[in-house]
């Protein structure tokens, strides 16, 4: 891993489903290269495309035509099994419902993934990085809406993930507590380096990405980099 | 309207099948157990007791040397007696084409026409011989089949030394002859041992028995008193050399014929009961968990604004819909097991009809139990969730909250890793419903365990019986006493007898305390012997003591003697001593015959006797490439009353567990789609209940087969605590069905083997696992995409 090398380049990527109204085209031939360590934001309204690109990023689906590399490698080739091993050694996820296990503690929750991870961090040092090492013993019925969310974003970091993937992490959580969240998600990238994607509808949380990028139907529609990102605290909506 | 929620209904159905008709199947096989156990046994009591009241089955019975058709006036005159029928029967062996070992044939004296007589016969074929039909028989039907005779067929039978050629002129049946076999032996041997009745005057000159009987058997009024009338009996008989009268319940055929019953009652009233509960219990718990899973569209149905009637009303379609196809089936596929069944046992009973009836209670009872089940199981869910507030009801029930367990509060450390953890957690957090789960494939285990423990038992007392007691190939039992030396070596030239072991058989009445009986003694000759031992546990022989006398602990525990008492013999045979004897050892008995036997040294017997050194028969070790020659000698031997092979009766005995182990599969089938039904409908609740959680786990890298292990492990945990009781029930159950099933016949000793144990938990595991992946498969297809994202 070299920063400013490419974690991810996409080619032509292009997603459709086939619906009982016909296809539906989710992605139109996207092109975009992501450097090793870069934090990027995805803007666009519903249906725009954006979380298609990263589940294909993450390995959850596949493109139906074009390319996606990962470090040269194309993921789009990859078998179930191939992705399933992708998404453990290399990708952590959030998503804006926390999934956690109601019958897991915090840390043990963390753990969950470390477990299945080859290098991992210590669980409980990867809740000390979101703030959350005074709740390792409560179960997710136990703690608040942010607090889960934090313990989602240790359990994505868990296993030093190459790339964090979140899909609208802030978007159940109020301002105070999504500012909360998003400085977890900053705090762990910085320590780890890893390349990060997130998804908001919100736009002011570009403020905190190295490049923010807009999508429509299906395509990229702009592209803006930053050159001060601010850090999550100064952020406000 | 409800045009609309029928739509529903019949897509709700679709959508579900899979469980739905799993549900089917543990209904219909609960419904079809039940109904087919107690059809067969209300059928098999009716049909023997319309034979028996239809055939005049006596109540009484006894032989004697020779009584004067005068005695049976006595007897006539005797309070409670209602009716005396005297016979002529003698045991003679026979010598059938095609059959080269010797048969051995009961000669019964046929009731004259103008006789009202007890122990009638049911003319199958043919017709009764007719008076003075010198050389006619009517033969019972199952002998004749087994050795392919009819009507007009002939056969050699050694009449009183006079080798004579008879023929078939009827095939009959009679109540008490439906299990017989040679005097002496352990099964009863259709093929080698046959009933002929003959005209009586024919057999009355044969064996000089004018004006005179050898057999009597009594009819009783109702409400007589049968140990009075036996008492009186044996005082007007013994003069003539009566053997003692006995009751109904200690004649051979309706001893075996009852203890079969029996056992298939005791068997039902455990089994039927047991299927139905279980069947209940699982149609309630699958019932409520369904509706559960149902909470957020009797929301939205209530939030269109549908009455909690109708929302009522239409799930309760549902549950109604699964359950009555499951009784109709049940109880259609009960009747059709049942009558096969009943016909099977019917067969082997050689009843002359068979009186099938299911009464409508027995029918009744299943819908009721069933339907009452599922009824209560579903309405207790739909209750709770027709009265929530629709706008609570629509959103899926709150995360479940998760603490501790109370073994973890107490400084326990759950071990393993987190799916493990979770795994644990799940369990306990939910312990009515997993107890219940493991409950349900408990009592499955129990079903499966309990009729293989009862045939394992069986065959071990086949294997003691003739592997470590009955060692011999053939027993020969001679018409009367002969001199020991010379008969021993006539016997051992026959052709092929490699070994000879002489006994004497003669009757006793024994004494201690208050308690008295007519038993068999047996001298053999002193120490371990080769062939006919007793034993002392299940496999060591037990030698002969030259002073003092071996009891069977059967006797034993009828007397209430123990090692060492003093026991008094009153002989009835030669010079009828009296003596009393030390109990030197206990012999195990199991089947009725040595049940009240008594053995002790030859040589000791004969000088109480004082009739010089004398045997009644042989038992022999044959070389069994020899045989055909050996048993062509002993068919014209006229001094033979009776040869009995040991591997005949083997094969006779394994012929009969056949049947059972028929019964035994039919039970298996039931108990895995019972645990099919149980194990398949948890895992597809927990599934629906953990799907975001499987799903987030495939989206943190888990494999398919480490997802798989939640749901599999769950399963495995609760099977794993399930099949221990199981078999301890099994065990239990099968220990209660042995001992329903001893009486003076047969004595069941619970014997399990591994092997059974191994086989039911390889059906249950199989079936778990089968269910298990079922539901698995359905991990295998999820969206991952969709789930992650809408799960609340």
């Amino acid at each position: 891993m070299t920063p400013g090398e490419p974690a991810f380049t996409a080619i032509a990527l292009a997603k459709a489903y086939q619906t009982e109204a016909g296809e539906v085209h989710a992605l139109r031939g996207i092109d975009l290269e992501l450097p090793e360590g870069e934090f990027l934001v995805l803007l666009g309204p519903s249906g725009s495309g954006k979380s298609t690109f990263l589940n294909i990023l993450g390995g959850l689906d596949q493109p139906t035509t074009g390319q996606i590399l990962f470090r040269g490698q194309d993921l789009s080739g990859y078998t179930e099994r191939e992705l399933t091993a992708y998404r453990r050694e290399a990708v952590g996820f959030v998503f804006q419902i926390y999934n956690l296990m109601p019958s897991l503690t915090a840390l043990e929750n963390v753990a969950l993934a470390a477990e299945i991870a080859r290098d991992p961090l210590d669980p409980e040092e990867a809740l000390d990085l979101v703030g959350l090492a005074n709740r390792r013993g409560h179960f997710p019925a136990e703690l608040s809406g942010g607090e889960q969310q934090r313990v989602a974003v240790a359990r994505a970091i868990a296993k030093r993930p190459d790339v964090l993937l979140c899909d609208e992490p802030t978007g159940a959580l109020d301002s105070r507590t999504g500012i909360v969240v998003l400085e977890a998600i900053a705090r762990a990238r910085r320590t780890l380096g890893t390349t990060t994607v997130l998804i908001t509808h919100n736009a002011s949380i570009g403020g905190m990405a190295d490049r923010v990028v807009h999508f429509a139907d299906g395509r990229i529609a702009g592209m803006r980099v930053n050159d001060s990102p601010r850090a999550p605290a100064e952020l406000s909506w | 309207m409800t045009r609309a929620l029928n739509i529903k209904l019949m897509r709700d159905f679709w959508r579900m099948r899979a469980q739905a008709l799993a549900i089917v199947l543990v209904t219909a096989a609960g419904s079809a157990a039940f109904v087919m156990l107690l059809g067969t046994l209300h059928s098999l009591e009716q049909t023997q007791a319309t034979y028996y009241e239809r055939y005049r089955f006596a109540d009484i019975f006894d032989n004697v040397r020779r009584a004067p058709d005068a005695r049976a006036v006595d007897l006539a005159h005797i309070a409670g007696v209602r009716k005396v029928t005297t016979r002529i029967v003698y045991n003679v062996v026979l010598d059938i084409g095609g059959m080269s070992e010797p048969v051995n044939g009961l000669l019964v004296s046929q009731p004259r026409p103008d006789e009202d007589a007890l122990n009638n016969i049911y003319i199958r074929r043919g017709r009764l011989v007719q008076p003075l039909g010198t050389d006619e028989v009517v033969m019972s039907e199952t002998f004749a089949d087994a050795n392919h005779l009819d009507v007009g067929s002939s056969f050699y039978a050694v009449i009183k030394g006079h080798r004579r050629k008879l023929t078939v002129v009827g095939i009959g049946l009679s109540p008490e002859y439906i299990f017989f076999g040679v005097p002496g032996t352990m099964v009863p041997d259709d093929q080698r041992f046959g009933v002929l009745w003959m005209d009586r005057d024919t057999l009355a000159s044969a064996f000089d028995l004018r004006g005179a009987f050898n057999d009597v058997s009594l009819g009783l009024t109702p409400g007589a008193n049968a140990q009075d009338v036996i008492d009186r009996v044996d005082a007007i008989l013994e003069p003539c050399g009566g053997i003692g009268a006995y009751a109904r319940k200690d004649h051979v055929s309706h001893a075996t014929l009852n203890g079969d019953i029996e056992q298939l009652r005791a068997t039902i009233e455990v089994a039927a009961p047991l299927f139905l509960g279980v069947v209940a219990f699982l149609l309630n718990m699958l019932m409520m968990r369904h509706i559960e899973t149902e909470r957020e569209s009797i929301g939205v149905l209530k939030a269109f604004g549908y009455s909690n009637q109708s929302v009522a009303w239409h799930y309760a379609k549902l549950v109604l819909v699964i359950v009555v196809l499951g009784i109709l089936a049940g109880l259609v596929g009960g009747a059709w097991l049942g009558r096969m069944v009943t016909q099977k046992y019917a067969a082997n009973y050689h009843f002359p009809f068979l009186q099938y009836a299911i009464t409508t209670s027995v029918f009744a009872e299943a819908a009721v139990v069933q339907f009452g089940a599922a009824l209560v199981g579903g309405f207790g869910s739909l209750r709770k969730a027709v009265l929530l507030q629709p706008a609570v009801a629509i959103r899926p029930p709150p995360p479940p909250v998760y603490k501790r367990t109370l073994l973890e509060r107490m400084g326990l450390r759950l071990f393993g890793d987190q799916p493990t953890r979770m795994i644990l957690r799940h369990v306990l957090r939910w312990p009515v419903r997993s107890g219940l789960t493991a409950l349900g494939i408990a009592l499955a285990t129990t079903i499966l365990v309990a009729p293989l423990a009862v045939l394992d038992s069986a065959k071990h007392m086949v294997d003691v019986h003739f592997f470590a007691s009955e060692r011999q190939d053939l027993t020969v039992a001679f018409a009367q006493t002969r001199a020991s030396s010379p008969a021993l070596q006539a016997m051992s030239r026959e052709p092929g007898v490699l070994q000879a072991e002489p006994f004497r058989a003669t009757l006793a009445d024994v004494r201690f305390g208050a308690r008295q009986r007519r038993i068999t003694v047996l001298g053999r000759p002193g120490g371990v012997n080769e062939l006919s031992r007793p034993l002392a546990g299940q496999s060591e022989p037990l030698g002969i003591p030259s002073a003092g006398i071996v009891i069977s602990n059967t006797l034993a525990e009828w007397l209430g003697a123990v090692k060492g008492d003093f026991i008094e013999l009153h002989f009835l045979e030669a010079r009828r001593p009296l003596v009393r004897l030390p109990v030197t050892a206990i012999a195990q008995a199991h089947v009725g015959l040595a049940f009240f036997m008594l053995h002790m040294d030859l040589d000791r017997l004969n000088a109480l006797m004082g009739d010089g050194d004398v045997i009644t028969g042989a038992h022999l070790r044959v070389d069994a490439t020899d045989r055909e020659p050996l048993y062509d000698q002993l068919k014209g031997t006229p001094s033979i009353t009776g040869a009995v092979s040991s591997t005949a009766q083997l094969a006779a005995m394994h012929r009969i567990m056949a049947q059972t182990t028929r019964m035994t599969i039919l039970l298996v089938a039931f108990a895995a789609a019972i645990v099919f039904g149980v194990v398949y409908n948890s895992a597809r609740i927990s599934l629906a209940e953990r799907v975001g959680e499987l799903a987030t786990m495939r989206m943190l890298g888990f494999t398919r087969p480490e997802v798989a292990y939640i749901l599999l492990g769950e399963l495995a945990l609760l099977t794993a605590v399930a099949v221990p009781l199981g078999c301890l029930g099994g065990y239990l159950l099968a220990w209660k069905l042995t001992e329903g099933t001893s009486n003076e016949m047969f004595r069941l000793p619970l014997f399990v083997t591994r092997a059974s144990y191994g086989y039911a938990i390889l059906v249950i595991a199989g079936t778990v696992l089968l269910s298990g992946a079922a539901v698995v498969l359905r991990v295998f297809r999820f969206d991952l995409i969709g789930i992650l994202k809408t799960r609340e």
